[in-house]
């Protein structure tokens, strides 16, 4: 059960150091959205309802970078998935040692039976 | 045969872990939200699991509940902790792909709202479990069953209601370069999903032993 989980928490190393730098080589090359024009554009006119006609220039590009937003999301599935395998780890082992324990402390008693 | 299973798991794990994230980088980028789609290829392979988990926990429960099986009991809980633990990296990546796609963190969604309460019904389980005193594993097995109930509602939620979840269609209608990145990341979870099962799994049959050798204890005492 160990080697199991040492082959997975080894993956999981192993591809958080591919994965990370790999992904923001990617987020690199996204082209960036058009540059924001220097003078503000004029406010659209509203009609008698108060709504505003949608044009283009309202669209100025990515406001959020989505690269740092991904990495997080990817990061929590690691981080989630290698805390629970240790702490499920760290209970077996616990677990086991007490069993061991309650074992030996039968066998000095002289009991014989578990 | 087990070991089998279990190599075979930690194999497509081990293997899906270091290749997934190149095709992910290598899919197309999809052409109305950009780079912020590729929290789907992690995203709805979490939500499966969570899926699976809820099931599996179901059909314990049942075993465990009409059957008195133990196993099933054993079972139940470990797939109700698996359950909680996907529902978080779901609850956590969706509101993140939310934030750049919709503006917005969360939305009383009829989907989001029903998957936030699937992992609160199986918090509950765990709950219950822990600290529901004598009787306490029907109480949880009975919630356990609700909450499977949630299942079907949370994956057909999107066609019922107006939402703006994406709709279930959208793995059938993937582009050619995104499938392959998908059905990886598909699989590397859920032999993930598989091989956290079996190490929860083999705490409970660890526990179940102890519980046996005390009582073997005790008895010989008397």
């Amino acid at each position: 059960m160990r080697s199991l989980l040492r082959t997975l928490l080894s993956s999981m190393i192993l591809a958080l150091a591919l994965g990370g730098p790999i992904a923001a080589a990617r987020a690199a090359d996204v082209p960036p959205g058009p540059p924001p024009s220097p003078t503000p554009a004029p406010a659209p006119a509203k009609d008698e309802q108060g709504f505003e006609k949608v044009d283009g220039s309202m669209m100025k590009g990515e406001s959020i970078p989505a690269a740092p937003l991904v990495s997080i999301a990817y990061g929590v599935i690691f981080a989630a998935v290698a805390i629970y395998a240790f702490g499920v780890a760290r209970r077996t082992q616990r677990v086991e040692n007490e069993l061991a324990d309650l074992k030996s402390r039968v066998e000095r008693a002289g009991g014989g039976g578990k | 045969m087990r070991n089998v299973y279990l190599a075979s798991m930690a194999v497509i794990a081990a293997v899906g872990l270091v290749g997934s994230p190149l095709l992910i980088s290598g899919a197309p980028l999809e052409a109305q939200m950009g780079f912020i789609q590729k929290i789907f290829y992690f995203h709805v392979p979490s939500a499966w699991v969570m899926f699976l988990g809820a099931f599996l926990c179901a059909g314990g429960s049942i075993a465990y509940l009409f059957r008195g099986s133990e196993r099933g009991d054993r079972l139940a809980v470990a797939s109700a902790e698996l359950t909680v633990l996907f529902g978080v990296c779901v609850l956590i990546t969706g509101p993140i792909w939310a934030r750049k796609a919709w503006g917005a963190w969360w939305q009383w969604d009829v989907r989001l709202t029903t998957s936030l309460l699937l992992w609160l019904v199986f918090v509950a389980y765990l709950f219950a479990r822990r600290y529901g005193g004598p009787g306490a594993r029907k109480l949880a097995a009975g919630l356990a069953l609700f909450g499977a109930a949630d299942v079907p509602l949370i994956y057909i939620s999107v066609s019922i209601w107006r939402t703006i979840h994406p709709k279930t269609t959208v793995v059938k209608t993937l582009g050619a370069g995104m499938r392959a990145p998908f059905w990886a990341s598909m699989l590397t979870i859920t032999a993930l999903f598989l091989l956290l099962l079996e190490l929860r799994l083999a705490l409970e049959r660890a526990r179940a032993r102890l519980d046996e050798a005390h009582l073997a204890v005790e008895d010989h005492l008397e």
